[in-house]
């Protein structure tokens, strides 16, 4: 019988996995993937709200969105991420100090 | 079984995010990112996601995840299959990590008050009145909420000249109580209609049902008011817990059953009564939600999205040389 | 009200109970069987037969590509093995399965083993949707389609895997290209399917066909010019989406030796040949689905021929014509398919939708007669334009007028 506590232990597990990724990796693409794996997490506990406690979709609809908008970012990070690889020729955030881009 | 399965996925997306991590490949890394999104996908079929399920697919494993594949092996330098990346401060943030876990998985576990969710009715929104309610009948309830909920029921129709307890009519109560529970509702009130003697074109009866079994089908239509009349009569007649007759002005759902064609037909024309539409198809997603509830969320993302391609088009292009 | 698997299970479980009990092998013991043991067994058994079954599609299509190819150039094809060289899929198969299994020097050797079955597995996954028969069907998905989006594009990350792991210049400019085409034309294919999807209110594969039954003028194709038009993009696109002459740069054999399976030998070869097979039959199958028919008799009131039949027969008239394609028209530059794509295919594809929802809006609404016929009056024109107006643009698309101005590196820039 699976409840909703299933549903959200995965989701914490997933949620501290990514926030582990954000803070150690040293690869800006590294880090995008943590934050991939966060907003996943935080999908899967809209979704599993609504499926047992709240009923309807709109759950799913919030989730649909934060798809959408994890595409977007996830796009306007890796323009980023080349401009600074083209002009420094690494993607380490440690090398990233200067402000002027 | 289907347990078994759930917890196959389990293992699959905990590991793979665990690669994701942990690897110093970041190629693999990416790839292990595919797992876990597919896991996550896996998910929300579980979750009666279905719709969502194919859009994690189609836009994170498909969309996203050929997007940073892209950037990892434009960024990579040389083509070099090993990728290292060195990894720092394991220690502070393994510590922020655990810290975190704990009380996620405290809150998840030990304090659920989610587990034994129970709907209650609540029309006053008092406590008292809500437990009163659920624990009536001499059952034990380990909780209960007290937040108000609306009744909702919605009309179906279901075509069946012979109203009653025929394979048909129970096939059609489960199809339609598993629309029920995906709205939250936990019993629905069938209200039969057949003709007798006396009243040649309706009988009301009033039957509760448990509703326990899982589909999507949603209807909506507005309703007429002799069945208003006549759902009230029945529930004033015999009354269930937390369902009281005020509520009946604005029902949701009703299954009125034994309606004869030329009574669907009439009740067709006058336009209250719609065909059980499936929120899963096309139609039931775009009537009932896109473009209902959500068409502002939709229309400011679909500009967002635009900006976001164009802003990442014009920052990543190369310098043209002068 | 229990699940129709168990319910068949358990009944399975009692007549094997009956069975042993009548043959006296030993009592009522399969009662013993757990029930959701029994069902991941059949499962199993019916995946697998499943796998066997729509495996032999690859096998008539290698013979087919075989033999039309040779007749296009005016040869005979294979003739020795087999009556008619009919044995000459199994002659391949055991060819690849004797060659040395080689795994390139410092490749990714996780990865490399991997990448096969990631795009085997999607190419066969989509067999699942497909409408073929009349009476019962695969699987009822109630999102078949968008299905089918999701998981054809699963195929990209397999070849990229593929092209990455290789370790190789080839390999992994075959993949990025590969990865760039499909991504480039699963819009144009998505946006032709969504017209259908408009059209008919459903997602669902079977009543996409349900909706075509009654002869050649209700197929989707035929109902209005842009559906026309559509039809032949989203051809075009499957084309390109299953990386075939004009389109197969990904595998290209003249220019990058072999692309993105150029260090794949013996069985993981064979792999990539039956995936790459399996999704040309796959992709005419869609597009007989949602354009065609179906299992429809396109005479109407004919109903004699099965309906398996039918959908088997226009699926092979397609993947015919994508053979006839692929051995009459050379390969196209790579700039000259993003632009096909980006430039051309797009935008009439956007028409298309639009054109679409006016369409489906006037049905609904009943409008009077006087919009309708007005519309008949340029769908009439529209119709006698649209075949021109794609020559004219396929002619403009590949003839390379569009000048190659600034300098890539795809092109030695």
């Amino acid at each position: 019988m699976i409840t909703l506590s299933h549903y959200l232990v995965v989701s914490g597990l997933l949620f501290v996995f990514g926030m582990f990724a954000v803070l150690t990796r040293r690869n800006a693409i590294a880090i995008l993937m943590g934050i991939e794996l966060i907003l996943n997490s935080a999908n899967l506990n809209f979704v599993a709200f609504s499926r047992y406690v709240v009923g309807g979709v709109a759950g799913q609809m919030i989730a649909v969105f934060v798809i959408v908008l994890a595409a977007a970012e996830a796009a306007v990070a890796l323009a980023i991420i080349l401009d600074i690889y083209q002009k420094l020729g690494t993607i380490s955030p440690d090398e990233t100090r200067e402000l002027k881009g | 079984m289907a347990v078994l399965i759930f917890y196959a996925f389990v293992g699959l997306a905990l590991t793979s995010a665990v690669v994701v991590v942990t690897t110093r490949n970041v190629v693999h890394a990416a790839f292990a990112l595919m797992v876990t999104l597919f896991s996550v996908a896996a998910f929300y079929v579980f979750l009666d996601a279905d719709f969502l399920a194919v859009i994690q697919v189609l836009v994170y494993v498909g969309g996203i995840l050929v997007l940073v594949l892209f950037g990892v092996m434009m960024t990579s330098g040389s083509l070099l299959v090993k990728l290292r990346a060195p990894v720092r401060q394991l220690a502070p943030a393994a510590a922020v990590g655990l810290v975190l876990l704990g009380v996620l998985l405290h809150v998840s576990i030990a304090e659920s008050p989610w587990d034994q969710f129970v709907l209650v009715e609540d029309p006053d929104g008092s406590a008292g009145a809500a437990i009163k309610a659920a624990t009536s009948g001499g059952r034990s309830l380990d909780a209960v909420t007290t937040a108000p909920v609306r009744p909702r029921l919605t009309i179906a129709y279901m075509s069946e000249e012979a109203a009653g307890e025929g394979p048909a009519d129970r096939l059609l109560e489960q199809e339609v109580g598993t629309a029920l529970i995906n709205t939250g509702i936990r019993r629905m009130y069938v209200v039969q209609s057949r003709p007798d003697a006396l009243n040649p074109t309706r009988h009301v009866v009033l039957v509760e049902k448990r509703v326990t079994s899982l589909v999507r089908d949603r209807a909506d239509a507005d309703i007429g008011d002799d069945e208003l009349a006549a759902v009230r009569e029945a529930v004033a007649a015999r009354p269930v817990d937390g369902f009281t007759p005020a509520e009946v002005d604005r029902p949701d759902m009703l299954l009125v059953t034994g309606l004869d064609e030329a009574g669907r037909a009439a009740l067709v024309g006058e336009g209250r009564l719609r065909e059980v539409t499936d929120v899963r198809t096309v139609v039931g997603l775009g009537d009932s939600v896109m473009l209902g509830e959500f068409l502002l969320p939709f229309e400011v993302v679909g500009a967002l999205l635009l900006v976001a391609l164009i802003g990442a088009a014009v920052v990543s292009r190369k310098e043209l040389e002068a | 009200m229990t699940h129709p698997i168990e319910a068949f299970a358990s009944r399975l479980r009692t007549t094997l109970a009956q069975t042993t009990e009548t043959l006296e092998l030993g009592g009522r013991w399969p009662e013993a069987i757990p029930l959701e043991g029994l069902i991941a067994i059949m499962l199993v058994v019916l995946a697998a037969v499943t796998v066997a079954l729509i495996a032999a599609i690859p096998i008539v299509l290698v013979l087919m590509e075989r033999k039309v190819s040779a007749y296009f150039q005016d040869r005979l094809g294979p003739t020795r093995v087999g009556p008619w060289g009919v044995l000459v899929t199994l002659a391949d198969g055991i060819k690849l399965l004797f060659k040395e299994d080689l795994i390139p020097p410092q490749a990714d050797k996780l990865l490399f083993r991997l990448a096969p079955y990631v795009v085997f597995g999607s190419s066969f996954a989509v067999v699942a949707v497909l409408p073929p028969f009349q009476s019962t069907v695969i699987g009822n998905l109630q999102l078949g389609l968008f299905i089918y989006l999701a998981v054809s594009s699963l195929v990209v990350l397999g070849i990229i895997m593929a092209g990455w792991s290789s370790n190789s210049k080839y390999s992994l400019f075959g993949a990025l290209r590969g990865a760039a085409q499909i991504v480039s034309y699963e819009i144009p294919l998505g946006l032709s399917a969504l017209m259908i999807v408009m059209t008919a209110g459903t997602l669902n594969m079977q009543h996409l066909v349900m909706d075509q039954v009654g002869g050649i003028h209700h197929w989707y194709m035929f109902r209005h010019p842009f559906l026309f038009v559509g039809a032949w993009i989203y051809f075009i696109s499957a084309i390109a989406e299953v990386n075939r002459t004009p389109f197969d740069l990904p595998e290209a054999e003249s220019e990058i030796v072999a692309g993105f399976h150029t260090e794949y030998s013996g069985l993981r070869f064979a792999y990539f040949f039956l995936a790459e097979y399996a999704n040309v039959f796959v992709v005419s199958g869609i597009c007989v689905a949602l354009f065609m028919g179906g299992w429809s008799s396109p005479i109407p009131g004919f109903h004699a021929i099965p309906g398996i039949v039918w959908f088997v027969g226009k699926v092979f008239v397609l993947v015919f014509m994508m053979m006839w394609i692929r051995w009459t028209v050379p390969r196209v530059r790579v700039d000259q398919l993003m632009a096909v794509c980006w430039k051309y295919l797009l935008p009439i594809s956007f028409v298309n939708i639009i054109g679409t929802g006016v369409v489906v809006l006037l049905e609904r609404e009943q409008l009077g007669v006087e919009i309708a016929g007005m519309f008949i009056g340029v769908g009439a024109l529209m119709w006698a334009v649209a075949p021109v107006m794609l020559l004219i643009l396929g002619a403009l698309a590949f003839s390379g007028t569009e000048p190659v101005a600034r300098r890539s590196p795809a092109v030695g820039g």
